[in-house]
């Protein structure tokens, strides 16, 4: 069974050969290669060669194209500020003041020249290994995006005291440029999209909130975009809302390292597939014990029927996670993954 | 010690109109509350009540962001507001330096507010400032205390330069670090240095009063 097919069978809530492994590997790509951070996402032939050669070095189950979350905001005519041992940043918030809003337009990803190269990268990714191993990507949901575009204390103000009209007019630019991105990977060639929504976590908003202010944006996009999605929230919690994710239309979500994985399972195991939840912060600190510890507890408790992949909690692991934890990793879930078969 | 009735009633408003992210409800429960108690117990009593049960339960995990955020720019507007020339009674008298080693400024923000509404004397250096700077300040300012702000992990590992800093100076300026790595991993704030971690605005402030107690 090949990585594409096993990930299938788990994702149709069946029990393929072994529980499939996805290392959301951003940054490591750069370090195989001899490059620094911000030459390495320079070329879509870079990010490219850097997923296959950790796919050959780690053997696990997927190829992220997904370069940083601040290409999203250079769409939009942003910036991007690079860091040598760490995930790019966006730069100064791109929307200063809330008239900035009515003159920001809908970028149209197959045009951006930011997009292009994550473009280009699925498709050589495509090219190479379609059908054998999944190619996955993230994308910033609308709801969180404009606390990129204009930072998170003005997003607050604007959700939490400011004018409607004004909101809704930035969520409707958001939706489309969501909707239009998510799409545009699909056509390149991804099989499945992380659709990130850190501020639907526990941490940041309410169940009523959720309900009140981004429900209906996250499901009306997701709707509208034509494949496979997943709902992530950065390492955050969504236990509180875990009964609506399925009603997003997302075929799967990903579970927070502090999130209780085995109820997680117990309630909605059934409607949608399960990311996670190794701690991607705690395991730059983790001794290869610890690592199979962890390994074996989340399988223990998401493996059971299909319907899970495992996966670190974030979707992106730290650049500071070495080698040997990393194989440990894979090794543990081939060791311990086979869902108690004997053979 | 005996709380009165109405000044136990006010805060439970107050905080039920902080949860609610209601700054209209906010004010006017303020208002009343500084027609019948005077502005200064509603500085020394009534917001510090409602905030520190707000601490709780963000603590519990029973409230969130928003929630805190809302409560910090309520607080603010009700400093400027009614009481701009007011000395806050002082829980804690110190003086402390704080900045985000990245672009994260919420956290730290939020913190500053909660800090100045309690008396304390912040120094704020904004957002991605390096080590050498955030240490030379508090030397500088004769700061009691560094506040460390980061969201990102290749960030909070930075902090242990500060603390390289203070020890080849012989400095024993406390450290203490917030910033969601710290809650992933329970045991980052002392890899990195620091002398206690603060995952709130209120739980900051009794950190930094058992640190200073010190």
């Amino acid at each position: 069974m090949n990585s594409y097919d096993r990930v299938m069978t788990a994702l149709s809530h069946k029990e393929p050969d072994r529980v499939p492994v996805f290392l959301f590997l951003t940054l490591h790509g750069a370090k195989e290669q001899g490059l620094t951070l911000k030459e390495y996402f320079s070329k879509a032939e870079n990010v490219a060669e850097g997923q296959l050669k950790l796919l050959d070095k780690y053997d696990h189950d997927c190829l992220y194209s997904f370069f940083y979350a601040s290409k999203e905001v250079e769409a939009f005519g942003g910036t991007t500020i690079f860091y040598e041992d760490g995930p790019p940043n966006a730069g100064s918030p791109l929307i200063q003041k809330l008239e900035d809003i009515d003159r920001l337009t809908c970028p149209d990803p197959q045009e951006s020249e930011a997009l292009k190269e994550p473009l280009k990268t699925i498709k050589l990714l495509a090219k190479a290994k379609k059908g054998e191993v999944p190619i996955v990507s993230a994308m910033i949901s609308p709801f969180s995006l404009p606390s990129m575009l204009m930072g998170l204390e003005q997003w607050l103000d604007l959700l939490l005291f400011g004018d409607r009209i004004v909101r809704d007019k930035l969520l409707d630019v958001m939706q489309s440029f969501c909707v239009s991105w998510a799409n545009a990977q699909f056509e390149a060639g991804v099989d499945a999209i992380g659709f990130f929504d850190p501020l639907a976590t526990s941490e940041v908003m309410t169940r009523e909130q959720f309900l009140s202010f981004d429900f209906n944006v996250a499901a009306n996009t997701i709707k509208k975009i034509k494949g496979p999605i997943v709902y992530a929230g950065a390492g955050g919690r969504f236990e509180h809302i875990i009964d609506l994710i399925p009603k997003t239309g997302a075929i799967g979500v990903v579970v927070s390292s502090n999130d209780n994985l085995k109820k997680i399972k117990q309630l909605v195991g059934d409607e949608i597939n399960l990311l996670g939840n190794l701690n991607n912060i705690e395991m730059a600190s983790w001794t290869a014990t610890k690592t199979e510890a962890e390994v074996r507890r989340c399988i223990e408790q998401g493996a059971n029927g299909g319907g899970f992949i495992l996966a670190d909690q974030h979707g992106e692991l730290p650049f500071c996670v070495g080698d040997g934890i990393l194989h440990k990793i894979v090794e543990t879930a081939w060791k311990v993954g086979n869902y108690g078969r004997k053979d | 010690m005996l709380i009165d009735k109405d000044e136990w009633t006010f805060s439970s408003n107050l905080l039920e109109s902080l949860m609610d992210c209601d700054r209209f409800k906010a004010r006017i429960v303020l208002d009343e509350a500084a027609k019948s108690l005077g502005t200064e117990k509603v500085f020394s009593d009534v917001i510090p009540r409602a905030l520190n049960s707000l601490g709780e339960r963000w603590a519990k995990g029973e409230a969130a962001l928003t929630q805190i955020y809302a409560a910090s720019r309520i607080i603010e507007e009700a400093m400027d507001r009614l009481s701009p020339n007011l000395q806050t009674t002082s829980q804690l008298k110190c003086k402390v330096v704080i900045g985000a080693l990245d672009y994260h400024g919420l956290g730290k923000n939020i913190i500053t507010k909660f800090l100045r509404a309690s008396g304390v004397e912040v120094i704020d250096l904004g957002t991605s400032i390096s080590p050498e700077r955030l240490a030379e300040a508090a030397i500088r300012n004769k700061a009691d205390a560094i506040l460390v702000s980061a969201l990102m992990l290749h960030a909070c590992l930075r902090t242990e330069r500060i603390k390289r800093i203070l020890d080849s100076q012989g400095l024993k300026i406390p450290i203490m670090v917030g910033g969601a790595p710290f809650n992933f991993d329970s045991t980052l704030w002392r890899k990195v240095g620091a002398d206690a971690k603060g995952r709130n605005a209120c739980e900051t402030f009794k950190e930094l009063t058992e640190l200073l107690k010190k």
